[in-house]
């Protein structure tokens, strides 16, 4: 049997064994913010974030981005509270040598 | 490259643009030249790229069933089995990039490279300089802003399946030696607008297993060279059938396997997600192909964008030889014309790349067709080049274009060509 038979007869398998005849899988907006009090969240196309638009929320107005939500969209774009989790710490536990493989030029 | 007025102008053009490769190596690069289009032309080779990214999207939680011994099969190294299962956020992939031959409105896919396409920096950006000189319209402008928007709604998508209660750590990495590639990634860092750091893949640090030293316990992460945990790495350029090699100089431990592990038990979310590495493959399209002659999986619809799109593509080439048909021999995994081979209906070589960097990569067999040639100006005078051109997608979306021209194998020495819309 030829290399493309072998592997057809796999994958017909496959889609006869889950059924897949339907539509590809639709991709959608990261999902809404939780543990907020806010019941409508719209996505900002533009900052590419939601924001709050429940105006009976004391959220109202206020954009979530990442963990953090910011009183406005001003206030968004002024952020640099970024949190730092650093580690001092230094030990022969760590390990390199990622990217030794080859170097560079492989992207297509 | 010579010095002359065309040179010093060509110069003065690329100048302009930041951070930008001209010259590759020492060699011409990006041309003082443009190919003109009317608008149509650049929207059929959307339209295209949007219904062939539609047939990847189907396939891909198709093969995510397979069976290991089938995926084997379509040339994936066995040490990614369990890292392609991953379905890590929504999309399949973020960039991707369809390369197409374009006869007039005859459009036929070449080959996906959903994984770890470059090019970005060139169609994005310097594209927009270039008409500015020429006095044409942009077919790529606006495009960054979907760049940002779909890099933004990944980054998102990642953070919201890590659910943690704090901001993450963005880090983008490249090898910094190579110009391309950083200068790529760069542009990518840019378009994100977010904090986030760069690390060239040499300086990034692993934790493979968790150690306890003066009564702390370290957890298996991937750090920076200052020792911050990475939650989010984005690794435009570097190929994950790379990456499976990669060892520490030291214990000789295989490192990259290691960080696709992180990756598997969700202690590190990258980008391009897995699933991009499950669609790059070029023997995806040879399952695609299997599928559409059996006319299984697909709608009537469907199979007729892989009738008008696809070229039939095998594991061996007995079909081509059967119907005296020339075809191309390329590996399923390689990059840049290299290790590719055409062949005559009789099965005889007629054109081969010196560059064997891929013979142990599965061959796959494609009806070969010829790239349109056309004059370009270089520095050193007219040439006459093959025109390959690749349509981004970004998250299923067409976006910017560009063209490679070069030999009847698009390799490394080809050019960028700029385009333009012809009023």
């Amino acid at each position: 049997m030829g290399k493309t038979k072998q592997l057809m007869t796999g994958v017909v398998t496959s889609v006869l064994a889950i059924g897949m005849t339907g539509c590809g899988q639709d991709q959608t907006l990261p999902a809404e913010p939780t543990g907020y009090e806010c019941d409508d969240w719209e996505w900002d196309d533009e900052e590419g974030t939601y924001f709050c638009d429940d105006q009976r929320s004391s959220h109202f107005g206020s954009y979530f981005l990442l963990g953090s939500l910011f009183s406005s969209k001003s206030a968004l774009r002024n952020s640099s509270g970024y949190s730092k989790h650093k580690s001092s710490y230094q030990s022969s536990g760590y390990k390199s040598g990622i990217g030794s493989g080859t170097k560079g030029g492989f992207g297509g | 490259m010579i010095n002359s007025p065309f040179s010093k102008i060509r110069e003065r053009v690329y100048k302009d643009i930041p951070y930008f490769y001209p010259d590759l190596e020492g060699e011409e690069y990006a041309l003082l030249d443009i190919h003109c289009q009317p608008e149509d032309y650049w929207e059929q080779i959307r339209t295209a790229a949007t219904e062939v990214g539609s047939i990847f999207t189907k396939v891909a939680p198709l093969l995510r069933t397979l069976e290991d011994a089938t995926l084997l099969q379509l040339g994936f190294p066995a040490e990614t089995l369990s890292y392609i299962k991953v379905k890590s956020i929504p999309q399949e992939y973020i960039i991707g990039r369809l390369d197409f031959i374009v006869h007039d409105s005859t459009i036929k896919l070449l080959e996906f490279n959903s994984d770890t396409p470059t090019f970005i920096k060139e169609t994005f950006q310097a594209n927009s300089f270039l008409c500015n000189y020429f006095g044409l319209k942009n077919p790529n402008e606006g495009n960054e802003h979907l760049l940002h928007i779909e890099m933004r709604k990944a980054v998102a998508a990642c953070w919201t399946k890590g659910n943690k209660n704090r901001t993450p750590k963005i880090v983008f990495t490249s090898h910094a030696d190579h110009i391309e590639d950083k200068w790529t990634t760069r542009f990518l860092q840019e378009q994100l607008q977010l904090p986030s750091e760069y690390v060239s893949l040499s300086e990034l640090k692993i934790i493979t297993e968790s150690f306890t030293e003066d009564g702390v316990t370290h957890e298996p992460g991937l750090f920076t060279p200052s020792f911050e945990r990475i939650d989010i790495l984005y690794r435009q350029t570097y190929p994950i059938e790379h990456l499976v090699d990669d060892e520490d100089p030291e214990s000789g431990e295989h490192v990259g396997r290691a960080l696709m592990k992180l990756v598997e038990q969700d202690q590190l979310m990258i980008l391009n997600p897995p699933s991009a590495f499950l669609l790059q493959s070029k023997a995806i399209q040879a399952l695609i192909w299997g599928l559409h002659e059996e006319e299984e999986f697909f709608t009537k619809d469907e199979h007729d964008i892989i009738h008008r799109y696809f070229l039939p593509t095998y594991l061996e080439p007995d079909t081509f030889i059967h119907k005296n048909q020339s075809y191309v021999k390329k590996p399923c995994f390689g990059r840049e014309g290299d290790t590719v081979e055409i062949f005559n209906g009789f099965g005889e070589k007629t054109n081969e790349e010196p560059m064997k960097t891929y013979t142990d990569s599965l061959p796959v067999y494609q009806l070969y067709q010829t790239l349109p040639k056309r004059t370009i100006t270089t520095t050193v005078g007219e040439k006459h080049v093959h025109l390959m051109v690749g349509c981004f997608l970004i998250n299923k979306r067409a976006s910017a274009i560009g063209i490679r021209a070069g030999g009847e194998i698009t390799n490394n020495e080809s050019y960028f060509l700029p385009v333009g819309i012809q009023i």
